[in-house]
């Protein structure tokens, strides 16, 4: 056993590593470990906390494992070993180039085909919390900033800021107008960031929204487009949930208003996509991200940095199987909508029925509930105050808005894609019931 | 392809392993009821399975001389990944590392693009067969010191790339006693460990750290691990941080998010690995086929007057051709690179990126 000497002031460690910019003190986190001490079962632990705070898809697994049963050339490696030893040794930083064709197919499949991709400028990451910050490297230097509108996915805190020491500046929206961006929005947060000598470098959007589960609409991608062009800044389109667009208004992607404009060399350069199989194909654990850029240098310089970041070979030569099939992805996209659809229609009436209105949704994997009135004070510390209630006392983890950077209180993010449908009425129950009880003290 | 340090000797043991156990695979008939759980796996933790079967193989690779805990597993987007992610939770930007020359040049890269950091050559020497000296260390620190560097740890990589030699038990006990008096952390690359093939054995800092004579402060030291070398799977990113230092641990597992491994990739290996009969054969037949490798190779080269460096580990060998230098200078050594690329069609890699401070030297992978 070796000897310790006596630990003088302790050996230091970086300024990165100290900081909380990872974000988890947040109550977004603390909900998941409410989660984890005290889980849900349906028969081994009824009384257990629901988890409504984790953004999964969970309702076409079955599609997925069909597909593996009727493909099993897909992922294994076939009978002779040099496909396996192939497939093991390949790390390319390219990235296979049949999962790359694959991936930009099924981007274009769930954009209705109204945008090509090019497979060339398809750089592969692990999972969209790589591409994310790997874009924020690239477009910005420390201390600069992008403008992010509000609410936003907690995770961007970390993502955009712990190691890039890149800084979030929020472009404000509010109910008043169901949360769009408007240009005055855009121009305020803008001055803001330069009032606090901050260099803008691009604003991040997501698009479907999360928290919001609403696509943007054409007209302010327009209004983004030309905004950016004019400050000379980016403009990055997280479109992670692009395939989970379940009822009108359809989903626009930047990619398909890019073409139409007539300035279109000018502005594609500072264009760029994120999308990742997390969402749309439920498959969170085998991180697969993507940056699409429009601008060479940052597809050139995103994949010598994807090095830090690739996805397994053995992933890639399973999806790029999967993906491929048109017939299985079509049908996939489909059915996976109907099903998200008829979730969403079931948890807004569940909660309809319980005096709770929502955020008109079309998409995503939760919806944005109005709590406000449920509040003994329009403040953050009431929100706080009923999300704790909500999840010591109703047993469900649901995310607060303020986790989300919310300006408004009250407003909460429930996800309802993560468990069964018998699960979900559980909650559904719980939550009636606790606003019944509300009704009644008050 | 000389210059790439691949192990492709050992597949076909794999594939026979693969073929008896279709249940690792989350894809077969066999192996898909576990694919739901393990598609939306993405705990940073990493799975317990996969943790401890690391855990495990480490310890083997070290014929159980150390044993690792699976809960100081951090798991990376490969040793790219590892390098990167310790450099940020160690270092700040302009800090830096001290390196023994020559060294891997991907870590110009790995430790210094994003994160600002600094590397320091310690430079040693082909006079003492490139040993890393008290005298060296010493200057480099001086170096550091004199440009108001900060020096905040010293990265080894053992067994050694591109040397292919293993650092001696007392070099190493030395290294800790240079880290703990200057109080910086010492980062052990020991990517290579289950390449060693031959005499004299490797001993592995963890073994180090455990001898009663030493004084160590465990809070420094940290290894960098990965199955790309040892296992010959460098597409399957599997990166690993271990590290002795709790803190560390905790930062680098919030910073795995940004690389983490496949949980497919996981699932697979956790049950490899596992198969106690399976690594014991493998690690034993690896070692046998790369020792008859690297003797075919270094006799053919001695037979026609070219001397290697006395290695016993490594995908590669230190070729010495100064004697085929018009001059001593690195000027003469590219020039010999190009002939050799060009007229003799082998990719061979010249010192000089190794960051050699002796011109005529070249890696050869075998």
């Amino acid at each position: 056993m070796g000897l310790e000497i006596n630990k003088q002031a302790g050996v230091e460690l970086s300024n990165i590593a100290v900081s909380d910019t990872h974000g988890e003190d947040s109550p977004y986190f603390a909900g998941w470990k409410a989660y984890d001490e005290d889980p849900y079962h349906p028969f081994d632990n009824p009384s257990g906390v629901i988890q409504m705070g984790l953004a999964e898809n969970q309702v076409s697994f079955d599609l997925l494992e069909e597909y593996l049963e009727q493909h099993s050339e897909a992922s294994t490696w076939g009978k002779g070993a040099p496909r396996f030893r192939e497939n093991a040794l390949f790390q390319d930083y390219h990235g296979l180039k049949s999962f790359r064709q694959a991936m930009a197919s099924f981007m274009e499949q769930i954009r209705g085909g109204r945008a090509k991709f090019d497979p060339e400028r398809i750089v592969l990451t692990a999972g969209a919390t790589a591409a994310n910050e790997l874009l924020t490297f690239i477009l910005a230097n420390p201390g600069d900033a992008l403008l992010v509108p509000t609410p936003y996915y907690p995770g961007f805190d970390r993502d955009l800021r712990w190691r890039t020491g890149v800084k979030i500046v929020p472009i404000h929206c509010d109910s008043s107008n169901n949360f769009q961006i408007t240009p005055e929005a855009l121009e305020s947060a803008y001055n803001e960031a330069e009032s606090m000598n901050m260099r803008v470098r691009g604003i991040l959007i997501t698009n479907p929204s999360n928290p919001l589960g609403i696509t943007i609409p054409r007209h302010v991608l327009e209004q983004l487009l030309d905004f950016v062009t004019l400050k000379n800044i980016h403009l990055i389109s997280d479109e992670i949930y692009s395939g989970s667009v379940f009822t009108s208004p359809d989903f626009t992607s930047v990619a398909e208003i890019l073409h139409s404009r007539n300035n279109v060399a000018e502005c594609a350069e500072r264009v760029h996509i994120v999308y990742s199989l997390s969402k749309d194909l439920g498959l969170p654990g085998f991180r697969v991200g993507t940056i699409y850029s429009y601008n060479d240098k940052v597809v050139t310089t995103a994949r010598r940095m994807s090095s830090f970041t690739l996805i397994s070979s053995q992933t890639q030569h399973l999806l790029a199987s999967m993906l491929s099939n048109q017939k299985f992805t079509e049908n996939y996209i489909n059915t996976n909508r109907d099903r998200l659809r008829r979730r969403y229609e079931m948890i807004v009436e569940g909660l309809r029925s319980a005096g709770i209105e929502c955020l008109k949704g079309n998409a995503g994997l939760f919806c944005w509930m109005n709590l406000s009135s449920f509040l003994d004070e329009p403040t953050r510390e009431a929100e706080l105050n009923l999300w704790d209630s909500i999840l010591h006392r109703v047993k469900l983890n649901i995310s607060p808005g303020s986790s989300c950077h919310c300006s408004e209180p009250g407003w909460f993010r429930v996800c309802f894609a993560n468990m069964s449908e018998h699960t979900l009425r559980v909650a559904l129950k719980r939550i009636q019931k606790f606003t019944q009880q509300r009704r009644r003290n008050n | 392809q000389m210059g790439l340090a691949e192990n492709q000797l050992c597949f076909n043991l794999i594939h026979e392993w693969l073929l008896k156990n279709p249940e690792a695979s989350i894809c077969t008939a066999q192996g898909a009821a576990e694919f739901r759980d393990i598609a939306i796996f993405q705990d940073y933790h990493g799975l317990a399975e996969f943790r401890e079967a690391v855990a495990k193989f480490m310890g083997k690779v070290r014929r159980n001389r150390a044993s690792f805990d699976p809960d100081r597993i951090v798991m990376s987007g490969g040793a790219t990944g590892a390098h990167e992610m310790i450099a940020f939770c160690l270092a700040d930007p302009g800090d830096a590392f001290l390196v023994p020359t020559p060294y891997y040049p991907g870590f110009d890269r790995d430790l210094r693009w994003r994160t600002g950091v600094k590397l320091i050559p310690v430079v040693c020497e082909s006079s003492n067969d490139y040993q890393i000296t008290i005298e060296a260390l010493e200057a480099a620190y001086e170096t550091a010191q004199e440009a108001d560097i900060k020096v905040k740890g010293l990265l080894i990589t053992n067994p050694s790339n591109p040397l292919g030699t293993i650092i001696t038990k007392d070099t190493l006990e030395a290294l800790v006693t240079f880290a703990n008096h200057k109080n910086i952390h010492l980062v052990c690359d020991e990517i290579y460990a289950a390449t060693v093939f031959s005499q004299p054995e490797f001993t592995s800092i963890a073994e180090i750290i455990e001898e009663d004579k030493i004084c160590c402060n465990r809070d420094l030291i940290h290894i960098i691990y990965s199955l790309s070398k040892d296992m010959g799977f460098p597409g399957f990113r599997v990166g690993i941080v271990y590290s002795y230092n709790d803190a560390v641990v905790s930062c680098a597992r919030k910073m795995s998010s940004f690389g983490l491994v496949s949980s497919q990739t996981q699932y697979l290996i956790a049950s490899m690995l596992a198969d106690d009969e399976f690594v014991d054969k493998f690690i034993v037949e690896s070692r046998k086929r790369l020792a008859m490798r690297h003797s075919f190779f270094t006799q053919r080269l001695a037979q026609v007057g070219i001397n290697c460096l006395k290695s016993n580990a490594g995908l590669f060998v230190w070729m010495d051709l100064r004697r085929l230098l018009k001059e001593q200078t690195f000027e003469a050594e590219m020039v010999l690179w190009r002939v050799i690329i060009n007229e003799i069609k082998l990719n061979v890699s010249p010192g000089s990126p190794f960051h050699c401070s002796e011109p005529g030297w070249f890696r050869v992978c075998f």
